[in-house]
């Protein structure tokens, strides 16, 4: 009895985990759009109110992001219609990705994470969530996470800057959705 | 060098049924699947190459029977097409598909099935990876050529015409039961078709080794397919009634495809996607244009792995540097592709093949979207996309 509410513990520990850091990429993902053109150039050729999700086999957490006016939003976690959804197998591969263990090109590898949707849309996708990950993560971890080692402008750096500033406060603020 | 993943997955169900007169195997096979009236898929080429009769002699003095052929299959299948042939299935009360042709064909009839069994005419939402739970009706395939692959695969592309788009299904449940393979069915094949098809499983098995879901199963598989191709390629293009020839290549494509179907492909495959999309290529032809600025360019990344093929390849005099031995598989690719050229007039550029260079940025941006861009080892940039593309041209 005891081993199994250990393991459920460390189940649901897992998956708080995942919770925050799938809210954090979300709220990236608006930040980021606000500041860094290039970002939107990656989901270009989503339409006005596509809705990304991405999320965790069986039963969640996930959460949706909606691409308007030009901008990427953060509509949280409650379970709505979405175009493209980018599902992680299950928990243990949603942490290794999510807090930078595991590059997403090895996720996909591996099986670990699947696509429903169009798999041309879902490239795209992917790659936003690159441009995400670049400014969230530190410099020394890119080189792990990407094919390539990511270069930095000085502009670059400054939205790097500003994106830790201002994160927990919004998070905060998108806790709740 | 002995490479095992972190994790990897594997599958391949389908019973191959491979010789000479496998084809009166048939019946047999429907038997075992409980299956007695097989709808057949198939195309006007197939049709007019005789190889349909070949089929319905089998079925004579049987108490089986073919329940309809469908022969009009394009060679870019559709969501239509697949509703239109589902209908057909159910009218005709049929209970098992049988794809005879090359990968339309093959893929239509995967696409038919996935109608059938969820009882739907929107394929639409069944795109993506793993998504049909339901058993599939019995399906038996049998190639009429030797490159795709696609009677061991997991995937299938189908056109939704309304929307303009490709949709890709990837699925452990739209395997085929059975694959038979039988050289009668491609000894009609042109020599152009059999150098360009080959090219295609030569693609598959290359990039299936050194792309990042390779595995020691998809390698043992690509090993041998790559052996095959390299000794029975041109003896097939040089005389095509050769049945034993025809047999080994008929093998290696379908060796090929379960590599790849288990090990995926990169950007050769990205860019030939691109290029048939977009400049309607032949995916045969692109693939072998770019295999060796593909193999190139991964050289940084995976040299070592790549080099391992020089020997299959014919590479005798080894250099012992990884990087060297590497650049001399992709040059032998290139001597192949100049002597498939010689042999049937096959392009080996863009511009040979009729692409305009105007359409080098479209094919560039369409390929950085395309999904085997992820599983390729060296990162993939539009930028990239468009140097290969002006180089292969």
């Amino acid at each position: 009895m005891e081993a199994k509410a250990a393991a459920k513990a460390v189940y649901q520990g897992k998956r708080a985990l995942v919770s925050t850091a799938l809210l954090a990429l979300g709220v990236a993902f608006e930040l980021i759009s606000k500041s860094d053109p290039k970002i939107m150039e990656e989901v270009s050729d989503f339409k006005d109110g596509f809705v990304l999700c991405l999320g965790v086999l069986p039963a969640g957490p996930e959460i949706y992001v909606l691409k308007e006016g030009g901008r990427l939003k953060y509509l949280g976690k409650k379970e709505r219609a979405a175009d493209l959804k980018i599902l992680f197998k299950n928990m243990d591969a949603a942490v290794k990705l999510l807090i930078g263990l595991m590059p997403a090109h090895t996720a996909f590898a591996q099986h670990r994470a699947i696509v429903h949707g169009s798999l041309y849309d879902a490239m795209q996708a992917n790659r936003a969530m690159a441009v995400v990950q670049k400014y969230l993560f530190p410099s020394l971890m890119l080189n792990y996470l990407f094919k390539r080692p990511a270069k930095f402008t000085g502009r670059e750096l400054m939205i790097k800057a500003m994106i830790y500033a201002t994160l927990t406060p919004f998070l905060a603020i998108n806790a709740m959705k | 060098m002995s490479y095992v993943p972190d994790y990897y997955e594997f599958f391949c169900p389908v019973k191959i049924v491979s010789g000479i007169d496998a084809l009166p195997c048939l019946i047999h096979e429907l038997d075992q699947l409980g299956a007695k009236k097989p709808l057949i898929v198939t195309d006007q080429g197939v049709v007019g190459a005789g190889l349909i009769e070949k089929v319905k002699a089998v079925f004579e003095g049987t108490d089986r029977e073919i329940g309809g052929i469908y022969d009009k299959t394009p060679p870019d299948s559709s969501d239509k097409i697949c509703n239109e042939v589902a209908r057909m299935y159910r009218d005709l009360g049929c209970d098992c598909l049988l794809a005879v042709g090359g990968g339309s064909s093959i893929d239509t009839a995967k696409g038919v099935n996935i109608v059938i069994t969820e009882d739907t005419d929107d394929l639409l939402q069944f795109q993506g990876a793993e998504r049909v739970k339901k058993d599939m009706e019995p399906f038996i395939v049998i190639p009429t050529t030797a490159g795709t692959g696609s009677e061991v695969t997991s995937a299938a592309v189908i056109a939704n015409v309304e929307k303009g788009v490709k949709m890709s299904f990837t699925s452990y449940k739209i395997l085929p039961d059975v694959a038979l393979l039988d050289p009668k069915m491609t000894l009609t094949m042109p020599p152009k078709i059999t150098a360009a098809t080959g090219m295609d499983a030569l693609t598959h098995s290359i990039e299936a080794y050194y792309c990042l879901q390779k595995n020691p199963v998809s390698d043992s598989f690509s090993i041998t397919a790559i052996k095959l191709i390299m000794d029975n390629l041109i003896k097939c293009v040089e005389n095509g009634k050769d049945a034993a020839a025809r047999l080994y290549m008929a093998n290696a494509a379908l060796l090929a495809g379960v590599s790849f179907s288990n090990s995926l492909v990169g950007v050769v495959h990205g860019l030939a996607h691109a290029a048939g999309g977009v400049a309607h290529v032949p995916h045969g032809i692109a693939n072998a244009i770019f295999l060796p600025y593909g193999i190139e360019y991964n050289i940084g990344k995976v040299g070592d792995i790549i080099a391992e093929l020089a020997p299959l390849m014919g590479v005798t005099d080894s250099s012992g540097v990884a990087e060297q031995d590497a650049k001399a598989v992709a040059d032998a690719v290139r001597d192949l592709n100049r002597k498939l050229n010689s042999m049937t007039g096959m392009p080996i550029t863009l511009k040979d093949a009729g692409v305009d260079k105007g359409l080098l940025e479209k094919i560039a941006k369409t390929a950085i979207n395309d999904g085997t861009i992820i599983m390729n080892p060296e990162e993939v940039t539009y930028e990239d996309a468009l140097e290969l593309l002006k180089k292969a041209y």
